[in-house]
C-alpha cells in the first residue's frame, strides 16, 4: 500500500518533471544562442498558460483534446512572440553593449517580465486560473493513475523525441547548436548568425507556452507565476550541466520527482526549496553540473 | 573637476541631505528612509560587480540579516546592539557557507544561480514558522523614531560609499579589477582569484546585512515580504544596474532615480506601478546598456574627472 502511494507521487514528480524540462530546454537553447539571460521565460511560460486558458473557454468545448490541440496556435503565436522580442528589444541593445550583455540582458527581461506581469493583471486576470480536468483513473498493476495526466505525459515525451530530431537531424537545428558552440566559425561557414538568433528565441518561447499549456491542464498558474519559475528553471539548467540539454533534462526530472517525494515524506512547504537544496549540493561536489563538461560553451 | 571640488560637492550633498528632515512631513521622511535604504543596499550591491558578477540574491544578506537580528532580540531576548553583532556573524557565516560553492560559477551562470538564493531564504523564512513566525512575522518592542532612523541611514549610506570608495584603492580593490578585466592574466600575475571572489562576496553580504540589521530595527516588525519580497528584492539590483558600474556614483544616483520614480508611482499611480517601473528599465536597458550615468558622464565631457573615482586600472 504504502509502496504504491510512494510510485503514484513518483508518477506525479515525472510529469512535473517533464513540464521542467521543456521549459528549461527552451531557456537554455535561447542562452546558448544568444548569450542573452532571459528572465521573462517563465512570465512567457504564464502567457502560454493565460492563452490555453481564454482560448480554452472561448472554444467552449469540454473535449479531452482541445486543450492539447490548442498547443498548436500558442506555440505558433509565442514564437511570433518570441521573434519580437529578439528585435525590437535584444537585437538593438546587443549592438549598443559592446559584447558583454549580462546586464542589458537583466534589465530588459526583468522589466518585461515585470510589465507582462501587470498586463495581465490589470488586463486580463488577477486570479489562479487552470482547467480542471478529470477523465477518471486507470489501474496499472495496482496503481491508480490519472488519465489526463498519462496523456499529457505521452505528449511531453512526444515534445521531447520531436525536439531531438530537430536538433540532432536538420539543418536548422545542427546551426543552433553550431552557433552555441562556436560563434565565429558558424559565420565562418556561412550561417547567418541573425537568422538563428530570431529563430531560437522564437523556438525557446514556443516551448514556454508549451510548457504553459500543459501546467494550465494539470494544475493552476497566477499571473505572478513568472519570476519563481525562472529561478527554478535556471537552477535546473546549472545543476544538469552547463550548456548540456541531456543535463537540462536529467537536471528537470530530478528536481520534479524530488519535489514531489519531499512534498509527500516531509510537507508540502519544503517542496519548493529542494531545487536550490540539489544545486547547492551539486556545486560543491561537481561544480560544472551534473552532465556538465570542462568546455562550458558545450550542448 | 579636481579631488577638492569632489569632496566638498560630496560634503555639500551630506549636509543638503541632512536639512531635508526639517522642511518634510514624517510620511515623506519614510519614504526618505527607503531611498537611502535602497540606495546603501545599491552601493553595496556594486562591490561584486567589481569582480565581474552579478548577484541578483544580494538581497539575501539584507533579508538574513534583519531577521537574525529579530529573531536574537524577540526570541532569545538579546541587548539590540549584540543583536547587530551576531546578526553580521550570521550574514558571515551565511555568505561563506553560500559564497564557496557559487562562486565556483561564472558570468551567467552565477547570476542565474544567484536567483535562485532568493527563493530559498524566502521559502525558508515561511517554513522556520518556530523562529521566523512565517506570515505573522515578528514583532519588536522598542524600536528606533523615523528621525533618528533618517540620520541613521543616512549615516550608514555615508559608511558604505566610503567602505567602497576606498577598498577601491586598497590591493583588494586593484586585485577585484584586475579579475573583473581578465580572469586568467589575474590569475597568472598571483592574484588569488577564488579566494578573492569570496572577499567581494562576503563584504557585499556584511554591508547589506548591516543594513537589514538596522532595518528591521526601523521597522519594528518583520514579514516575509518586508525584506524578501519582489519589491525590495530587484530594487536594489535594478537600481544599481540601471546607475552603471565603477564608480558609486552610478549605484547612488540610479537608486535615487529609480526609487524616487517607485515611490512616485507607489502614492501617484496606484495599482499598475510594476509596468511603468518594468518599462523605465527596458528603455535603459536597450539604449544605454552600460548604465544611465556613466552614459550621462560620456555624454557631458565637462564632468570627466568624476570618473577617475574608481579603481586604478581602468575596467573596460
Amino acid at each position: 500500500m504504502a509502496i504504491l502511494q510512494v510510485l503514484e507521487v513518483l508518477v506525479g514528480g515525472i510529469l512535473q518533471g517533464g513540464i521542467y524540462a521543456l521549459a528549461a530546454t527552451g531557456l537554455s537553447l535561447v542562452y546558448g544562442v544568444t548569450r542573452f539571460l532571459n528572465l521573462a521565460h517563465g512570465t512567457f511560460v504564464m502567457i502560454g498558460g493565460l492563452l490555453t486558458f481564454l482560448m480554452f473557454n472561448f472554444v467552449g468545448s469540454e473535449a479531452w483534446w482541445v486543450p492539447f490541440a490548442l498547443m498548436i496556435p500558442i506555440a505558433a503565436l509565442m514564437f511570433g512572440l518570441g521573434v519580437l522580442v529578439e528585435i525590437v528589444l535584444v537585437e538593438p541593445s546587443m549592438e549598443r553593449a559592446e559584447g558583454d550583455l549580462l546586464e542589458p540582458a537583466i534589465l530588459i527581461t526583468l522589466g518585461l517580465a515585470f510589465m507582462l506581469r501587470d498586463l495581465t493583471r490589470e488586463f486580463v486576470l488577477s486570479t489562479d486560473f487552470g482547467i480542471s480536468f478529470y477523465l477518471g483513473t486507470v489501474e496499472v498493476f495496482g496503481l491508480r493513475l490519472q488519465i489526463i495526466k498519462l496523456i499529457a505525459m505521452g505528449m511531453i515525451g512526444l515534445t521531447a523525441i520531436v525536439l531531438t530530431y530537430f536538433l540532432r537531424e536538420t539543418y536548422l537545428g545542427l546551426a543552433i547548436r553550431a552557433v552555441s558552440q562556436n560563434r565565429k566559425g558558424t559565420m565562418a561557414v556561412g550561417i547567418n548568425l541573425e537568422n538563428i538568433m530570431r529563430f531560437t528565441m522564437g523556438i525557446g518561447s514556443s516551448l514556454a507556452a508549451i510548457a504553459g499549456v500543459f501546467i494550465v491542464i494539470v494544475t493552476v498558474i497566477s499571473p505572478e507565476f513568472g519570476l519563481p519559475f525562472v529561478a527554478k528553471l535556471v537552477t535546473i539548467i546549472v545543476l544538469g550541466g552547463l550548456g548540456s540539454l541531456v543535463g537540462t533534462f536529467v537536471g528537470a526530472l530530478l528536481v520534479g520527482v524530488s519535489e514531489s517525494m519531499v512534498g509527500f515524506f516531509i510537507g508540502p512547504g519544503w517542496s519548493p526549496t529542494v531545487a536550490y537544496f540539489i544545486l547547492i549540493g551539486i556545486l560543491v561536489v561537481r561544480p560544472q553540473g551534473i552532465f556538465g563538461s570542462d568546455r562550458q560553451d558545450r550542448f | 573637476m579636481d579631488r577638492r571640488t569632489a569632496v566638498a560637492i560630496g560634503l555639500l550633498a551630506i549636509v543638503v541631505a541632512a536639512l531635508i528632515p526639517l522642511g518634510i512631513r514624517s510620511y515623506l521622511l519614510r519614504e526618505g528612509i527607503n531611498l537611502l535604504v535602497v540606495a546603501s543596499l545599491a552601493v553595496s550591491f556594486d562591490f561584486l560587480r567589481r569582480v565581474g558578477l552579478v548577484n541578483l540574491g544580494h538581497t539575501t544578506f539584507f533579508g538574513v540579516g534583519a531577521y537574525v537580528t529579530a529573531i536574537l532580540i524577540v526570541r532569545l531576548g538579546f541587548h539590540p546592539l549584540l543583536a547587530i553583532a551576531l546578526g553580521l556573524v550570521g550574514v558571515v557565516v551565511y555568505s561563506v557557507v553560500i559564497g564557496i560553492p557559487l562562486l565556483r560559477l561564472s558570468g551567467g551562470y552565477f547570476t542565474m544561480a544567484s536567483l535562485a538564493l532568493v527563493l530559498l531564504v524566502n521559502r525558508l523564512a515561511f517554513n522556520l514558522k518556530d523562529l521566523t513566525g512565517a506570515l505573522r512575522g515578528i514583532q519588536l518592542d522598542n524600536t528606533i523614531g523615523v528621525l533618528e532612523s533618517y540620520y541613521l541611514f543616512l549615516g550608514v549610506l555615508v559608511l558604505i560609499i566610503l567602505v567602497h570608495y576606498y577598498v577601491g584603492k586598497t590591493k583588494y580593490g586593484v586585485g577585484f579589477a584586475s579579475i573583473k578585466h581578465d580572469e586568467n592574466v589575474a590569475r597568472s600575475f598571483g592574484v588569488r582569484v577564488q579566494r578573492y571572489k569570496l572577499y567581494a562576496f562576503v563584504m557585499n553580504g556584511i554591508l547589506s546585512g548591516f543594513v537589514g540589521t538596522l532595518y528591521v530595527l526601523y521597522l519594528g516588525s518583520i514579514v516575509p515580504d518586508s525584506v524578501l519580497g519582489l519589491g525590495i528584492t530587484f530594487l536594489p539590483a535594478t537600481a544599481s544596474l540601471f546607475g552603471g558600474p565603477g564608480t558609486f556614483l552610478g549605484p547612488l544616483i540610479g537608486a535615487l532615480v529609480l526609487g524616487f520614480i517607485d515611490s512616485l508611482l507607489a502614492t501617484y499611480v496606484g495599482g499598475f506601478t510594476l509596468f511603468l517601473y518594468g518599462f523605465v528599465l527596458v528603455l535603459v536597458g536597450i539604449f544605454t546598456p552600460k548604465g544611465f550615468v556613466n552614459a550621462f558622464i560620456e555624454r557631458f565631457t565637462w564632468m570627466p574627472s568624476i570618473g577617475t573615482i574608481k579603481a586604478p586600472i581602468d575596467e573596460d
